[in-house]
Formats: C-alpha cells, structure tokens, sequence
C-alpha cells in the first residue's frame, strides 16, 4: 500500500559505500608509500604533522560543526525518507474549460468514495484506497480486510467489476492501473445497527 | 432617467444565498451539515453547498464546495453546476457569472446522505 524509501536507501549505501572505498584505497596507498609521489609528507613512517597542523587551525572546530551540522541534516533527512509515503494523486483538475472555472477533487474524496463503496461488500470488514496517478491515468491501489469466511474470489470479482467500473465512472475515463491486497480478518468488526428501509 | 428613481444594491451575501439555493435544488448535489463549532461536520446530500461570491464591477466569480453523489461522473455533474449558476444567478439577480470555480468536498452514495429517516428495527 505504501511506498518505502528502499531507492533513497540504496543511494546512500552506494555513496557511503564509495566514500568509505576512496578513505580505504587512500590509506592503502599512504600505507605502501604510494601517495607519497602525489603528497611528498605522506610516507608510511611519516608522523602525522600534517593532519594535525590542520586541526590546531583556528577555523578548524568551526568547520567541524559545519560538517557535523550537514551529516545531522543528512541523517535527519534519511531518517524522514523512512517514513512510508501514500503517495496519493496531486488534486485533481476536471473542468472542460479552465476559463469558465476550475474543479477540483482531491485524492483522498474520490480514496474515501472508493472505500465507502467497497465496504458495501458484505464480505468487507475493513477497506483503505489510495488514489495514484493523474486525472488523465488514474490508480487505484486497494486494501481489503476480508472476513475469514469469505469467498475470495467473489470478492476480488466484485471489486474488479462494481467497485473498479464505479470509480472509473465518477473520474471519467478508465482506471490505468488496479493493485489489491486482500488480509483476512479473524472477525467482523463492524456490527451493523440499523437498517435502511 | 433610470437614475432617478434611485439605485439598486445587491449584497455579495444576496449572491451567496442565491447560489447556494439554486444548488439545492439539484438532484446529486449536497453540502456539508455543520456541527457545533464546527466540529462534527458530515456530508449531506440535504444540506446547501457553500458558496463564496467575489465581486468586480457588474460580474463575479463564485467559488463552490459541494459534494456529489457517487458514482455520478464529477465532470459533468460540475459542469452542469457550472452551466446552470451562470444562467440562473445571472437571470435572478443580474450580477453576470464570470467563473464558477468547484470543489468537490465529498462523493457519497446515496444512501448514505439522502436525509431519509433511518429506523431501528424493533
């Protein structure tokens, strides 16, 4: 239903992976004297003057914030990216004409509509819908809570033809797409109260 | 003179009302019944939609929140909201509509907004 940030992941991994790989292969050469030909100080026996002349620099706490600063941002980032997204559709524009006005749907009304019309299913406890896509390319993305005792496959014949031909109706052009997931519900959970004569 | 006879004013709140009623009338169209402070609003087929009139000059924009019912397709029925506030604000009050700009608040089924009494059985 919802989307992870596994791309994001995999993006950093890959930086992370590369930086540490360059700080790996850097010593490597500093420890076989290599780097001494591009860094004249940088033998292996060498003291580290150098890198200590550099952090007795005035400046040189300054920076370190600066850089702890930008590796927290960095973090905090990642750590939101987490967070799974719905991705839900922009507001949808169906007008004919913008110059005689605009309408404007937002995804979760049409997600909510869809939602009401699939718990209609008496086999439904529970339904979440998540509008993706574009006015032009709608997707609908599902998720039932079937009762235990339900037959499955009439359910999933349901949604595909009066739920999916309902919403694709009240948007206007065919669904692109339909994804459903189907969980079973151990009991009904909605105990209806009255009755609509 | 026409002038002479002194002038007509109209309310932008006048505009409002008027739009608001001409869409009570239609068939699929609701609004959204307002609970106390606010809280606990709940669509209602029944209830007239909101409407929000900006003036300029002799014409205006209205701005709408409505609902539908569903599965009713929303192009149509809001441009058919659209077609019929330009003509019968324009006819009642005289303010020409310029735009009419819609934003549908809810898609309900029918049943579930139609105001129709719901009984307990005994």
């Amino acid at each position: 239903m919802r989307r992870m940030a596994a791309g994001a992941n995999r993006t950093g991994l890959i930086i992370v992976g590369l930086f540490l790989l360059v700080a790996g292969l850097a010593v490597l050469a500093i420890s076989f004297g290599l780097a001494a030909a591009v860094a004249p100080g940088l033998t292996p026996d060498a003291a580290l003057q150098p890198v200590a002349a550099v952090f007795a620099l005035p400046f040189s706490a300054v920076i370190a914030l600066v850089v702890a600063l930008i590796l927290a941002i960095i973090g905090i980032r990642w750590l939101a990216a987490q967070v799974p997204r719905k991705d839900s559709a922009k507001p949808l524009r169906m007008q004919e004409d913008a110059r005689s006005g605009v309408t404007t749907v937002t995804a979760n009304v049409v997600a909510a509509a869809v939602e009401d019309d699939l718990e209609a299913t008496p086999e439904v406890v529970d339904a979440q819908a998540i509008l993706r896509g574009t006015a032009r390319r709608p997707e609908l993305v599902l998720h039932l809570d079937v009762d235990e005792r339900a037959d499955i496959d009439s359910v999933i014949a349901d949604v595909a033809d009066r739920v999916t031909r309902n919403a694709s109706q009240a948007l206007g052009v065919p669904l692109s797409a339909v994804g459903v997931e189907v969980a079973i519900a151990r009991s009904r959970q909605r105990k209806q109260r009255s009755v609509q004569l | 003179m026409a002038s002479s006879r002194g002038d007509l004013t109209i309310a932008d709140r006048v505009i409002e009302n008027t739009a608001s009623q001409i869409l009570k009338g239609l068939p699929g169209i609701g609004g959204t019944k307002s609970g106390l402070f606010g809280l606990g609003s709940s669509a209602d087929l029944d209830s007239r939609p909101s409407v929000d009139v900006t003036l300029s000059g002799r014409s205006c924009t209205l701005e709408v929140e409505l609902g539908l019912q569903y599965p009713s397709p929303i192009t149509e029925a809001t441009e058919s909201v659209r077609r019929r506030l330009s003509t019968d604000v324009e006819a009642l009050t005289g303010v020409t509509v310029h735009q009419v700009d819609i934003s549908v608040k809810w898609l309900k089924p029918n049943a579930s907004g139609s105001g129709k009494t719901v009984r307990n059985l005994q």
